[in-house]
């Protein structure tokens, strides 16, 4: 029983195991963490076709970068600073023959979307009507309308759950700057919710 | 108001919006159940991927082999260009080795300024090298570099050049002494005694590297830049990108690319030695030097106030004539026998940059090739929008940047481009009227420009969506033609969806039969369910 908890006091941590080019530490690091991965780049909107070579982008500069990680922060933020810089460099696939607002597929959705809510506006109130589907459709809709670095603090913090510091390491802003942002893609997400893609939350207005 | 409630949530953290029983929880919690895949579905995909990582990092590893010939041929070209820079490099090395340093001999002025190497007003033709940049050109940095292991104990710096890191490389004059150490923070620095470094910096976040000589602090900020030292005169030449100079923890100046700065290096090599100190009849002095070169030694004052260093064009000279005041100014860039010249980067090298994710460092460069008013400068400046919105996200900084190119190339040949683009951005950051307005002036210069199609549809949407005047997008709709393709398919269905929204039921429903005739109606399931709902 010693033996066993000595072994496990000294065995080094994943990371250096990894770092030493232990190709079982790196599968095991790889499935403990491909499925947060995975999740954390749906949530930030990448569409369900696009996240596995994403899933591997991400996974690529965890191979490259991993020896200049020292430990000072978690792994889990480091991995989501890695996972939303390689989500901003994923956003060129339409440049520069694009006009987005009429080619973007979730545009496309937006008009779908604004008649099935003027449907379900005819019929009653929207919302109890939703079925699952539709309310995660709508919160997708809202999500990716948002500015990244608001929908980057929106997920870490509703969906992840890290706190106001994890979040600052992982999108390099004081707290509070962060909260400003929650404040804002908050009112964001809520006036998407509640008044539908025919009011746009900021912007002009008529 | 919102900055007041910000900061009251400054400090405390706000309940989770999944904690709460509104529509906006409910909406968030099935989002969030939706990103959630069954376990059986991640751990297969887990192992595909992980599969897919190895393939990918092998072929990374042997990339000659595994790639087509394009890739082949360019490999070939980095082995050449690598032989190049090899071949750069030792000469460089062999020029050092034949070539003693000649003595610092400089221009004399009253302030150490920083100056453009070129077009500068104040660079007499005969003016000698303070600077005689000894150390290769940034080509060399191509050569692979042994690594210098770094700990919290000075290291001194080899005669070869050396990698600090991956982003960090040193190039040491013959006869340079400096060592290298690393802080706790992960902060590098340099100690330069006496002689000449180069140093490379690339890629990150920054600044990675110190550079201290005597009482002064260079702090890259993503850069190319010489540090030289002889006793207290010490100079710095900045090749690109910026280095930032401070002394006692107090900023100096910010030089950027092809500008120099210098402190302390006037008269040690002076012909008038012993001469009497201008300093003294000026008012006092904040610092005191003696500046001593391979040649010749002796003592001056010198003024070192913030002002002294600032990166601004310098002053005309009002000090009253007599003996030469303290602090040279190196005039002019070093003889071309000695001066390497560092190669501009071109377009690609940049797009090169780019895809290997240093943006800051591709940012640099096409800010670099920007400054020429010819094709490139105009390329580069679309480029570096590119980078700025797609890299970075940075829609704002991309919008800025297209204006900028709008305004200095408005006859450029990608003026429409950038107008277009410009049109594609600012409803991204909720500037729907300039939209319009712009792409109305653009549709009016160019009525039947091959995108003329896109941008109705896109003035269409934008006011059917966000302003809800229908009859107008109805009008817009109208001017796309009805062919094939999904703008055509959009715009036929959305026509039908204003006129409904404008209350011309009756035409729209003739719209949405005309619609479903189409052989290629990607909205047909609504358009019907729309159609029979005006039936009733």
């Amino acid at each position: 029983m010693s033996s066993l908890v000595s072994a496990l006091i000294n065995a080094p941590p994943i990371i250096d195991r990894c770092i030493a080019g232990d190709e079982a530490a790196w599968r095991e690091l790889h499935r403990a963490y491909y499925p947060q991965v995975g999740r954390f780049l749906r949530r930030l909107g990448v569409p369900p076709a696009e996240t596995d070579d994403l899933c591997q982008d991400v996974f690529a500069q965890v191979v490259r970068y991993l020896p200049r990680f020292e430990g000072r922060a978690d792994f889990r933020t480091w991995l989501f600073k890695l996972c939303i810089s390689q989500v901003n460099r994923r956003r060129r696939f339409r440049w520069p023959a694009l006009l987005r607002l009429s080619r973007a597929p979730h545009d496309r959705d937006r008009g779908l979307f604004a008649i099935n809510g003027r449907l379900e506006a005819l019929a009653g109130p929207a919302l109890p009507e939703f079925s699952q589907v539709e309310m995660a459709r709508r919160a997708q809709l809202a999500l990716q309308h948002m500015k990244p670095a608001h929908r980057a603090v929106l997920v870490l913090f509703e969906l992840e759950g890290l706190s106001g510091e994890e979040i600052a390491r992982v999108v390099g802003s004081p707290v509070a700057t962060v909260w400003r942002r929650l404040s804002y893609a908050r009112r964001e997400f809520e006036q998407w919710i509640n008044e539908g893609p025919f009011h746009p939350p900021t912007g002009e207005r008529p | 108001m919102s900055e007041q409630r910000s900061t009251d949530e400054g400090r405390d953290q706000p309940a989770r919006l999944l904690d709460t029983a509104g529509p906006s929880a409910r909406v968030l919690a099935a989002f969030d159940a939706q990103t959630e895949l069954p376990e059986g579905d991640q751990r297969s995909n887990e192992d595909r991927a992980w599969r897919r990582l190895r393939q990918q990092l092998r072929a990374e590893q042997a990339p000659a082999a595994r790639r087509g010939s394009g890739r082949r041929w360019l490999a070939g070209a980095g082995a050449m260009i690598a032989l190049i820079a090899a071949v750069a490099l030792t000469a460089g090395q062999n020029r050092r080795l034949a070539q003693p340093r000649p003595p610092v001999v400089a221009r004399q002025s009253a302030r150490a300024n920083p100056i453009p190497l070129d077009s500068s007003p104040r660079a007499p033709a005969t003016a000698p090298a303070i600077a005689p940049a000894t150390a290769p050109a940034i080509a060399a940095t191509a050569a692979p570099l042994p690594p210098l292991v770094l700990t919290s104990e000075p290291r001194p710096l080899p005669a070869e050049p050396v990698r600090l890191d991956e982003r960090i490389a040193v190039i040491a004059a013959a006869g340079t002494r400096a060592a290298a150490w690393i802080d706790r923070a992960g902060q590098q620095h340099v100690d330069l005694a006496s002689g000449v470094v180069e140093l490379i910096v690339s890629g990150g976040a920054h600044p990675v590297l110190l550079v201290h000589a005597g009482d002064y602090r260079f702090r890259d900020r993503g850069t190319v830049f010489e540090v030289g030292r002889t006793g207290p005169a010490v100079w710095l030449h900045v090749k690109s990108g910026a280095v930032g100079v401070s002394k006692a923890g107090r900023p100096l100046a910010v030089i950027r690319a092809n500008h120099r700065w210098s402190i302390g290096v006037a008269d040690a090599a002076s012909d008038t030695p012993g001469r009497p100190n201008p300093s003294h009849a000026r008012g006092p002095a904040t610092a005191k030097a003696k500046a001593t070169t391979t040649t010749t030694t002796t003592t001056t004052t010198t003024t070192s106030s913030p002002l002294a260093a600032l990166d601004v064009p310098a002053p005309p000279d009002l000090s009253p004539p007599g003996p030469a005041p303290a602090v040279a100014v190196p005039a002019a860039p070093a003889p071309a026998p000695t001066t390497p010249t560092v190669r501009r980067r071109s377009l690609p090298d940049c797009r090169a940059l780019e895809r290997q994710a240093r943006d800051d460092e591709a940012q640099t460069c096409l800010r670099a090739l920007a400054e020429g008013n010819d094709l490139s400068a105009e390329t580069a400046l679309y480029e570096l929008a590119r980078v700025q919105q797609e890299s970075l996200g940075d829609t704002a900084a991309a919008l800025v940047t297209l204006k900028q190119q709008r305004r200095r190339f408005p006859g450029g040949a990608l003026r429409d481009e950038a107008e277009l683009t410009t049109i594609e951005l600012l409803p991204n950051v909720g500037q729907y009227r300039s939209a319009l307005d712009l792409s109305e002036a653009f549709l009016a210069r160019h009525p039947r420009h091959e995108r003329a199609a896109e941008l109705h549809l896109l003035r269409a949407n934008i006011l059917r969506e966000v302003f809800a005047d229908h009859a107008a997008a109805v009008r817009e709709y109208q001017e796309i033609d009805a062919g094939a393709g999904g703008i055509a398919d959009d715009a036929a269905f959305f026509l039908a969806v204003s006129l409904e929204s404008d209350g011309r039921a009756q035409e729209a429903a003739d719209a949405y039969r005309r619609y479903l005739k189409r052989g290629t109606a990607a909205h047909a399931a609504v358009a019907r369910a729309r159609l029979a709902a005006l039936a009733r």
